[in-house]
């Protein structure tokens, strides 16, 4: 009795979350298809496309694209020859677009309730893998927006926050989303809250200091323990020691405090560098340079910093920039507003850039292709816009050689768009992530609903509700998510099963 | 070949516009301008009145008069007043102002609005918080070109200090000291830190979040011990650190860093603010063995013998009561003693000081501060160096800022006047910050006194009122705001000192000359305007306006019969707007030939004409205002009675309906389009016909709705056809409405305007009500409504209106006793009119008359004549017996002699004031233009002129030249 009562609870638990949670069967069934069951034939597939935007090379039109195995296997036009036993998929009145990246956001992470960066200035032991929740809607909106390939990272109110990670928008688990772990620290030279630049300077140059003490102890100890083990005895000065021993360190002898630390300064991960204001761009590059990982910096900027553009460069690294990219400024003495469009400021000085989008924003800003649009129309060539949301985001953050152009051997991450990715018309009309069909417009339910405005699912959902014992609420949407999320997906399925027999 | 000319002069004006018809600038535009366009690398100069280098004589700072900046890639190559400027070399000129250093500010608030967590830390540095992009507007506006960035203060030790320069090219060049200042704060806001928590990790039950170590100092007691411990502890871990015996359990970031700026010997800044913890300071350097120096320092007077034994210099912050009240002291024995008389005691002491504002208080009164300083008895020339050369001395960067001498920065400023008003200044006032160069270029510029200058002279003939002896004009915005012995001075006003001797009057007026004529023989009738061919300054003008003539009477050189505008000009100023005084000044006529008797007519016969058209004039306004009045009057009469009127109109109206009904296919208001012909798009019309009882007359209005005001229409209906003649004059005669009765309340045809124009009409009839008309044919004068009709514009007469307005005299050129006193009968007699008299050589002779009349008289060229074989100065004369005397070039940019003229009449006997009456005054209230030039009064044009001496003297030379507050350029 008490065993069936509990399962009654969970199956009801289960049936609500899905019923209000918009009847995402399709994507999820997608992101499931992605973990699990595979359609037969479904890893060779042919797209034929009406135009192909290939990103580094021309534009092929008409086109087709071979995929196996989740790899484009070659790109041609339309005379490439189409082997039997592949699926064709036609698109040949549609444009197909990589998969577009964003290279920095901080999204993804529970959206409002989660804060993003943890109270503790410096916690590099940290990992967005415990923050991410595949099941917030900035994932599905990702997908439907065509943005496959995400970089997510603390926020910037930190010191030096923790590990970052690529992720593409399916899955059920974190490790499904997975494209790349441990892709980078997330550093802030703008002071955290409550704190200021002195301080934030001081921890910096602390921490570090800190780490070379320590490395420079565990030297000695590793090189002491290791005469030992040869029945030799220590005859060397300490600092004699510690330079031998260095060489005997390996990544596992570092405590969890200081690896991330340790492989940031001797360069083996790359830096994602918040700064709000010019001034900080000075900080960084002094701290980055000290500390051996300036060549692995990725600037994410403000969009003052523009000023700081000679700074940059003379740094040769990429920048991220925000997503409003337009700066205004008052004179103080004239009262004159000036106006500059920031990503102009970095193609003019040859500085490779990535834009990123703002969910938030109610217009366009919240598109990653609308914003490539307007680094066209503020005079940045078409080629290098398209790469901006692309290819050079992708290169910036590791993932260049797979993401974010189409060639062979890159993942079949693709788009195939009704249109122009610049055009105001233009629509998503199908997602393939590593040769997966995972988003496709026609079973879009949401996106149908907000475009046809009255929802029947609606009424029917009212109707189911009235069924439920009276005496029980409805629990409020975020809680009923992560609990649903916290199944593993083959569960959910029998629930959604039961729950409908039901 | 008037309008030739107007066109001749238009397109000069568009020539001299595209080549930049403004001179390049006054000096202070001039010298913003090439501030921006100069670059770090090439050599140019800086000329001033007054450059102060800061340079070390006797420990006086040099004092160079009329001197000389050389500067080359930011640096300053020479300085001096003999220096030999290279040939080719751009020469940025400061006539007026004075050049200091740049201010150095060794005070400066702090970096931080949050404090570091540790009671005493080496770790936080200042120079973290540097911002290179930041516009340090506030410094700059005080003159503050090197600034110390504090990291706190409070906390005990709080870290280190920075110098940088708050503008300039390149994050690395402008930083002086990266950080070589420990900062020490001993007062009251370092007592109490928070206690010091430090967060395990991971935190777990045996690996506690503790409460965290209560720190030190929590009384003035703890504070000396706290820092002797610390100290000896950083000394002790800095051993270890040599010896290698830190380990990971024993490092401590905090002691490590101490113990490196230890064993580097820092400066220590310590700001201390109560006399005993200056003393204890002072030991507490002693003891460490470290130079220091003393910041804050409000009772350093009651510890300066303590101060001046240990060698510390002071930055000190001088209490800034400027604009409020300080603390109150009270009774309290406590209270700390800050005021502004502990630089002087200091310095008497001979302890180096350095002032600054203190904290909460802008660096935008950075001088105000060190001004309160020398008002508490510091010498200015130890104020002007305890803001440049001493702190920068205290700080360490004296080898490249705080003095101007050869091999350091180009940093200086540009001050109105002397930094303090020392000696020499007329009256004291201090110097405002007008404009900043770092690194030789200019970063400031002080928009507050832009447009405000003050001229200071000897004495100030202000042509209206009594000589000043040593006064000061105000002039902003172009107007003269203040006269007097002394005026404001806006901050950052450019000051131009005229000397003791020099004579400022106002800007001289030619009272009847032809610049801007380009020698025009032509003479135009009384509608042409005159004005219109002055468009924008032409080269010849410059010479004029540089003698200090800046106002010409702009005449024709003859007068048409019925006469000739004359316009006031200016001879500077960018565009006509500016230029022009007034487009009509004056009615030029020339009587000269004339017989007295048998060409009276001349005179009278314009003039008899101008009055009946001024007549028409003021009687239609009589009428007009007749009229308003009486519309008033019913309104107000037509509200009392209200509803009984209107419905005894209401049953009149249907009356008259009910009479006309039989059959009228005319009666009603008809709505119309006249289309076609020369119109650009269809007009309405709105016919109001009436059929009289004869059937074939037509009589009604018409209006428009454009123009409500309805016209008389009349006409006849023949069968069907239906013609309409409207009362309007026109020189090709009344429109003409011919239409046809093509349907029931329907017409259609033609509107022709005699041979000129046809254009279709087409009038379709709303209602069938015929209309109350009350226009008749006799009446044409009246609208509709009673309304009178203005009298017929003609602009060959409109200069005569004013001139019976009295607005403008009527200039008549006489030359022989005979024409002069015709001139007066008919003028001034007669039609009792202004007059004044052009040349009247032999006014002499009818001399009783013309003093009795009160015209005045423009002297006649050449001054001199002969008068019963006798030289004779008539203008002397005639100013002598209170006629009022005007002097003319008669010429184009001849008028430049025009104050010589003045002076040669002077030596022949005129009297001085009168002279100078003759040019300015007298001119401008004859030609009615007294409200804009002629003196030195508020609310008038900023033209004037600095002579040397005695404007008349010999001697005497035109210094300088300003119109409408801008100086004029040779």
């Amino acid at each position: 009795m008490m065993r069936f009562s509990k399962l009654f609870l969970f199956v009801l638990i289960a049936a609500l979350v899905l019923v209000l949670s918009g009847r995402a069967q399709d994507l999820n069934k997608a992101r499931a298809d992605l973990a699990g069951t595979e359609k037969v034939g479904a890893n060779k597939i042919a797209l034929k496309a009406g135009r192909i935007i290939t990103v580094i090379d021309d534009d092929i039109a008409p086109g087709v694209i071979l995929i196996e195995d989740g790899k484009i296997k070659a790109v041609g036009d339309k005379d490439l020859e189409i082997p039997f036993d592949f699926w064709v998929i036609d698109a040949s009145d549609k444009v197909v677009f990589p998969g577009m990246v964003e290279a920095h956001t901080s999204q993804g992470m529970s959206g409002y309730i989660n804060r993003t960066n943890e109270n503790l200035p410096v916690v590099p032991f940290t990992s967005v893998f415990d923050g991410i929740d595949p099941s917030v809607l900035y994932f599905e909106d990702a997908l439907r927006d065509g943005v496959t390939t995400i970089l997510i990272s603390q926020g910037n109110n930190t010191v030096i926050g923790g590990m970052t990670r690529i992720v593409r928008p399916i899955g059920l688990t974190v490790d499904e989303m997975t494209v790349k772990a441990d892709t980078g620290l997330k550093l802030s030279f703008t002071p955290m809250s409550g704190q200021d630049r002195l301080t934030q300077m001081a921890l910096f140059r602390e921490t570090f200091r800190e780490l070379a003490e320590y490395k420079k102890n565990l030297a000695e100890s590793k090189y002491e323990k290791d005469l030992e083990k040869k029945e030799e005895t220590l005859k060397v000065p300490p600092e004699e020691a510690a330079k031998k021993g260095v060489e005997l360190l390996e990544d596992a002898d570092f405590d969890f405090k200081h690896l991330n630390l340790e492989r940031l300064a001797t360069g083996r991960l790359p830096a994602f560098v918040w700064c709000a204001e010019p001034m900080d761009v000075g900080n960084a590059v002094k701290i980055a340079k000290e500390n051996g990982f300036l060549n692995r910096v990725i600037f994410v900027l403000g969009n003052e910093c523009y000023k700081a553009v000679d700074e940059i460069k003379a740094t040769g690294r990429p920048v991220v920039l925000e997503s409003n990219m337009v700066y205004r400024e008052e004179d103080p003495l004239t009262g004159e507003e000036t106006e500059v469009f920031v990503p102009l400021a970095f193609y003019e000085a040859a500085i490779p850039f990535a834009i990123t989008s703002n969910p938030y924003d109610s217009y366009g800003a919240r598109y990653l292709w609308y914003q490539a649009a307007r680094l066209v129309r503020n005079g940045i060539p078409r080629a290098e816009a398209l790469k901006a949301i692309t290819f050079t985001a992708a290169s910036m953050i590791g993932v260049g050689n797979r993401l974010g152009a189409i060639l062979p051997n890159y993942d079949a991450t693709l788009l195939v768009l009704t249109g122009d990715p610049m055009s105001i018309g233009t629509w998503v009309d199908k997602v393939l992530i590593e040769g997966r069909v995972v988003y496709e417009r026609e079973k879009d339910y949401r996106l149908k609903e907000l475009l046809t405005g009255k929802k029947k699912a609606e009424e029917e959902e009212e109707k189911e509700k009235e069924q439920k014992a009276p005496g029980e609420e409805a629990p409020p949407e975020e809680e009923k998510k992560t609990d649903s999320d916290a199944k593993p997906g083959s569960d959910k399925k029998e629930a959604v099963k039961k729950g409908e027999k039901e | 070949m008037f309008m030739r000319l107007v066109l001749l002069s238009a397109a000069l004006a568009l020539i001299a516009g595209l080549g930049g018809a403004e001179p390049v600038g006054s000096l202070s535009s001039s010298a913003a301008e090439g501030g921006g366009a100069t670059t770090k690398s090439g050599l140019f100069a800086v000329r001033a009145r007054l450059i102060y280098t800061l340079s070390e004589r006797d420990g006086i700072p040099e004092r160079i008069e009329n001197g000389v900046l050389l500067i080359e890639k930011g640096k300053v190559v020479d300085v001096g007043a003999a220096i030999s400027i290279p040939a080719g070399v751009r020469v940025i000129d400061f006539p007026d102002a004075v050049i200091v250093p740049g201010f150095v500010d060794a005070g400066s608030e702090p970096a931080a609005s949050v404090p570091g967590r540790e009671t005493v830390s080496a770790k936080y540095r200042a120079i973290d918080t540097f911002d290179p992009f930041a516009r340090n507007t506030a410094y700059l506006r005080g003159g503050v070109t090197t600034a110390y960035l504090v990291p706190d203060a409070r906390r005990l030790m709080s870290g280190r200090g920075a110098v940088v320069k708050t503008a300039g090219e390149g994050r690395q060049s402008r930083i002086l000291d990266k950080g070589s200042d420990l900062c020490i704060n001993v007062c009251a806001t370092a007592l109490r830190p928070p206690r010091l928590q430090e967060i395990p990790l991971p935190a777990y039950s045996l690996n506690k979040i503790e409460a965290g170590t209560a720190q030190r100092p929590t009384t003035r007691l703890g504070l000396f011990l706290e820092l002797r411990e610390t100290f000896d502890r950083a000394v002790a871990y800095g051993r270890k650190m040599r010896d290698g015996k830190i380990t990971a359990e024993t490092f401590d970031y905090n002691l490590e860093v101490l113990a490196e700026a230890v064993a580097e010997h820092p400066l220590l800044r310590i700001r201390a603010l109560r006399a005993v913890d200056i003393e204890g300071a002072c030991s507490l350097a002693r003891e460490l063995k470290l130079d220091a120096y003393l910041a804050g320092g409000h009772e350093a007077h009651r510890a300066a013998s303590v101060l001046a034994a240990s060698g510390m210099g002071v930055v000190l912050e001088v209490p800034f009561q400027a604009d409020r009240p300080l603390d109150d002291l009270g009774i309290w024995p406590g209270a700390v003693d800050h005021r502004i008389e502990t630089a002087a005691l200091l310095a008497e002491e001979g302890v180096p000081v350095a002032l600054t504002v203190p904290e909460l208080v802008s660096p935008a009164e950075f001088l105000t501060s060190a001004a309160l300083a020398v008002r508490g008895g510091l010498c200015p020339s130890l104020a002007l160096r305890a803001i440049t050369r001493t702190p920068a001395e205290i700080l360490g960067v004296d080898h490249r800022v705080g003095s101007l001498e050869p091999g350091k920065d180009a940093d200086f400023v540009v001050l109105n006047a002397e930094p303090f008003g020392a000696c020499g200044s007329v009256h004291g006032a201090c110097g405002s910050v007008q404009q900043v160069f770092v690194d030789g270029v200019s970063v400031f510029a002080n928009p507050a006194g832009r447009d405000a200058l003050v001229v200071r002279a000897g004495t100030l003939l202000t042509a209206a009122g009594a000589p000043i002896d040593g006064g000061e004009v105000l002039i902003e915005g172009g107007k003269i705001k203040a006269v007097g012995h002394t005026v404001p001075h806006p901050p950052g006003a450019r000051i131009v000192n005229g000397g003791p001797n020099s004579v400022v009057t106002p800007g001289m007026i030619d009272s009847h000359g032809h610049l801007g004529l380009e020698g025009d023989g032509s003479t135009p009738g009384p509608d042409v305007a005159i004005a219109r061919a002055v468009v924008a300054e032409q080269d010849n003008f410059r010479p004029v306006a540089l003698a200090g003539v800046t106002t010409v009477l702009m005449a024709p050189q003859g007068a048409s019969g019925s006469g000739s505008q004359v316009a006031a000009i200016k001879t500077a100023g960018r565009g006509r707007d500016a230029l022009v005084v007034d487009e009509l000044a004056a009615l030029k006529f020339n009587f000269r030939g004339k017989d007295p008797v048998l060409g009276l007519s001349a005179l009278q016969k314009p003039l008899k004409k101008g009055k009946d058209y001024d007549a028409k004039w003021k009687k239609y306004y009589e009428d007009l205002k007749k009229w308003e009045e009486e519309q008033a009057k019913k309104k107000k009469e037509g509200d009392g009675k209200k509803k009984a009127e209107k419905e005894k109109k209401k049953t009149d109206v249907v009356e008259t309906v009910e009479e006309e009904e039989e059959f009228d296919p005319i009666s009603g208001i008809w709505e119309g389009t006249i289309q076609g012909g020369p119109l650009p798009e269809p007009e309405k019309v709105i016919l109001k016909l009436k059929l009289e009882e004869d059937k074939t007359t037509i009589n009604g209005s018409a209006a428009s709705p454009m123009s409500p005001e309805e016209i008389g229409v009349s006409g006849s209906l023949q069968g069907t056809r239906v013609t309409l003649t409207v009362d309007i004059d026109s020189p090709m005669g009344a429109p003409v409405l011919e239409a046809e009765l093509d349907a029931e309340d329907h017409m259609k045809g033609t509107v022709s305007l005699g041979d000129a124009f046809t254009a279709d009409f087409e009038a379709t009839r709303t209602e069938r009500e015929a209309p109350v008309i009350k226009i008749t044919k006799g009446k044409k004068k009246k609208a509709a409504d009673g309304r009178p009709e203005p009298p017929k514009f003609e602009p060959a007469l409109e200069p005569y209106r004013k001139l019976f307005a009295g607005e403008i005299p009527l200039l008549v050129d006489a030359v022989r006793h005979g024409e002069i006193a015709a001139a007066i009968k008919v003028v001034v007699e007669e039609y009792k009119i202004p007059l004044v008299i052009l040349n009247g050589n032999e006014a002499w002779r009818v001399i009783d008359k013309v003093a009795e009349s009160k015209v005045g008289v423009v002297a006649a060229v050449p001054l001199l004549s002969r008068k019963e074989k006798k030289l004779y100065c008539q203008a002397a004369d005639l100013a002598g017996r209170g006629v009022p005397v005007l002097f003319q070039s008669n010429a184009g940019d001849g008028a430049r002699c025009l104050p010589d003229m003045a002076g040669f009449a002077v030596r022949n006997g005129m009297d001085s004031t009168a002279a100078l009456q003759a040019l300015t005054i007298n001119p401008a209230r004859l030609y009615h233009i007294d409200d804009r030039v002629g003196s030195l009064q508020p609310g008038r044009d900023g033209d004037l002129v600095i002579f040397s001496g005695n404007p008349f003297d010999a001697t005497s030379r035109v210094l300088r030249v300003f119109v409408a507050g801008k100086e004029v350029e040779p």
